[in-house]
């Protein structure tokens, strides 16, 4: 009797644990095309983005951005046009340097990627190109519907101890694109949820429409039900084009908005 | 014999003559009314600094470690050499307290409210019971607390609307930068609206430890309380010396500008650092020295005006009474008696105003106590539990004692002197010099 379930436990590891492996595999390799398709290695990126926080029970705030990205030397600029409070502040980063610029006191200090940007729900890590598959490891992989999209839901763990958000769940469409993102806490507690429902296709590269971010902890509990805090970037006018070298420096935003 | 009579004497007359007194009285018991609040209230301002610093930063002296890479951030993960060495000082600690400490991002949420904690603080409940016990409590916590509790400030329970029971979340990152999430429940609520608590909760040093990935033997500082303050500079050095045997050790540090300095140099592991108070505090010892240099200034000019009026008042008292001491020379009294009975009245008479000022001004600083400074920015640093509180420390008011009795014997030894040698008949027709 005993042997029969040694037989079997051991006829199911042989069948099952290459399958599991190859699964893994395969969800990796889909992690690393969902980080290429939004990742410009070749080109330069320009846009605008709009960034609207809704607080529950408050007045939306817009901030309106330019950025300038070039990815394959892990670099971008963003330089804030709207509100006219805030219009001139920019954001440099070269490599692993995060620069924040204050045209007010015309001073550069040195932010951490893993801050809010502009005391939004978005970070200052949200605005890179995506790297998942360098900082995640894929533990599981499943297929859900989510909407009109069908969807491989993998299960991250991180890779390295440097990333911000130790655990993600992360939705990935049939193209290839990533539909929503779940962000956890190395305690399991989620945090931040992400969607992306619309990409601009633009030659063979995407580029998000917008995507919105709930935060799971903020927000106000109104008329009994908690209502989350949220932000909203719209992405118009993307562009790959090639941006002069001079954009990507400090010089740049000190001149800027003069 | 003869001077116990004198002194008798001297009574008898301060008795007679307490209507012409009255007002010397008066002006020396004021005068040490004042002089003694104003160094109560700055020797109380003082040692509530001290108090809340010493809560705060856990003890008289501290052991700190840090890890050159995160800035604010501490870890002492070789907590057992580090108690050794503590040991090995002999500095007879009255108590030693072990604490986490997340500064600066620390986030507490609360039906959607975050509220960015200055200081999270995790601490080992049973040892430190008897600092929670001296704790002002809005709400006291009941029972014993456990790794699930956390106890917050005032201001933040009243911004999050929350109560006893109510369940938080508090969010904090790794060294590395990682978020990590703990649910907690609010188990007391502490008012301290010191610049030392504003913004600050109490975990368990366990909790804490397992949420930013620390060891459970890990701590950020060792705290050592002492037994007199007076120890605190030969516990520094010794405990320097036996931390420098031990382990990776900066020099002695004289303030906290030396301090930064020191922690802006490489280094690899965790360096550690013996810190006192006076460093701690050294970015407020500008205000209390502005503070004392007041007191100075109000106790000079409070000195100065008894000095003036104990002479004028005296030398007024004396001239009424040139008739009395002509008659009491006439009698056969020397001019040596009559200089100690007037001295002796004297000192009778400051005795009488001390205990008047003094209690005068245990009077005053209770009434002070119910002063509001909350329009003062900053000046909470100086109250203990929200109020002002007065110190009255033996030797310092020993000390006025012996200041205001050397200022009004010169006062009234002079005239006391002149009088008493004046010619017979001069004085007995009311004249003479005083």
């Amino acid at each position: 009797m005993r042997l029969r379930y040694g037989f079997c436990i051991g006829v199911l590891l042989i069948i099952g644990l290459p399958g599991i492996a190859s699964a893994t595999e395969a969800d990796q390799r889909l992690l690393e095309r969902a980080d290429n398709l939004v990742s410009y290695m070749n080109t330069d990126f320009s846009a605008e983005y709009t960034i609207v926080q809704e607080k529950p029970g408050q007045s939306r705030t817009t901030t309106v951005t330019a950025i300038f990205r070039r990815d394959s030397q892990e670099m971008y600029v963003i330089v804030v046009l709207q509100p006219a409070v805030s219009k001139g502040q920019g954001y440099l980063k070269q490599g692993k340097t995060l620069w924040l610029y204050d045209p007010e006191s015309r001073r550069f200090n040195s932010t951490s990627s893993q801050d809010r940007f502009q005391n939004t729900n978005a970070r200052n890590s949200d605005f890179t190109r995506s790297t998942l598959a360098q900082d995640y490891h894929v533990i599981t992989g499943a297929n859900e519907k989510l909407g009109r999209f069908s969807c491989r839901v993998l299960t991250l763990e991180a890779a390295t101890n440097e990333v911000t958000y130790p655990r993600m769940k992360i939705w990935i469409s049939d193209d290839g694109l990533v539909r929503k993102t779940e962000d956890y806490s190395l305690s399991g507690q989620l945090l931040r949820t992400s969607a992306i429902p619309d990409y601009y296709k633009i030659g063979q590269r995407y580029v998000p429409k917008s995507i919105r971010f709930d935060d799971e902890l903020r927000g106000a509990v109104i008329n009994g039900s908690f209502v989350k805090e949220r932000t909203v970037i719209t992405i118009s006018r993307p562009s790959f084009e090639k941006v002069v070298d001079s954009v990507f420096s400090k010089t740049f935003l000190e001149t800027v908005n003069r | 014999m003869k001077l116990f009579q004198l002194i008798q004497l001297s009574v008898k007359y301060l008795y007679r003559n307490l209507r012409r007194y009255f007002f010397l009285l008066l002006a020396v018991g004021f005068g040490f009314c004042i002089v003694t609040l104003i160094t109560s209230l700055s020797d109380g301002m003082t040692d509530s600094v001290y108090y809340s610093a010493q809560a705060h930063y856990a003890g008289d002296i501290m052991i700190a470690g840090y890890k050159n890479a995160t800035g604010t951030r501490q870890r002492i993960s070789e907590t057992n050499q580090v108690l050794q060495a503590i040991s090995a000082a002999h500095v007879n600690p009255a108590h030693i307290v072990q604490r986490t400490i997340f500064p600066e991002q620390g986030m507490l949420f609360y039906n959607g409210i975050a509220v960015r904690q200055k200081y999270v603080i995790g601490v080992d409940w049973q040892n430190e019971t008897e600092y929670f016990r001296n704790l002002n409590w809005d709400v006291p916590v009941k029972g014993n607390l456990s790794d699930g509790d956390a106890i917050i400030s005032d201001p933040v329970a009243r911004e999050f609307k929350a109560q006893v029971g109510d369940q938080i979340t508090l969010e904090v990152e790794t060294e590395t930068g990682q978020k990590n999430t703990g649910v907690f429940i609010i188990r007391g609520i502490v008012k301290d609206s010191t610049i030392f608590g504003y913004y600050k909760c109490y975990l368990s040093r366990a909790a804490l430890n397992r949420l930013l990935l620390f060891s459970p033997e890990e701590c950020s500082i060792i705290g050592i309380y002492l037994r007199s303050r007076g120890a605190v500079e030969k516990a520094e050095l010794s405990l320097q010396a036996e931390m420098e045997k031990a382990l990776f050790t900066s020099p002695l540090v004289a303030d906290r500008g030396e301090f930064r300095g020191r922690r802006e140099e490489p280094w690899q592991g965790i360096r550690h650092f013996v810190l006192t108070l006076a460093v701690q505090l050294s970015e407020v010892s500008d205000l209390l020295r502005a503070m004392q240099l007041i007191t100075y200034f109000l106790y000079a000019m409070m000195l100065l005006i008894i000095l003036v009026s104990a002479t004028v008042t005296y030398r007024l008292i004396l001239r009424e009474r040139t008739r009395e001491i002509a008659t009491m020379r006439a009698i056969g009294f020397y001019e040596g008696d009559i200089r100690i009975i007037l001295l002796f009245e004297v000192f009778f008479l400051c005795i009488i105003a001390v205990a008047a000022g003094y209690a005068a001004a245990m009077f005053f600083a209770w009434l002070a106590s119910f002063l509001p400074f909350d329009w003062m920015p900053s000046f909470e640093i100086f109250m203990k539990n929200g109020r002002l509180e007065a110190l009255f420390l033996p030797a310092t008011v020993l000390l006025n004692v012996f200041l205001v009795l050397s200022i009004l014997i010169p006062a009234v030894w002079f005239p006391a002197f002149a009088v008493s040698r004046n010619p017979l008949p001069e004085m007995l027709s009311g004249g003479g010099r005083v």
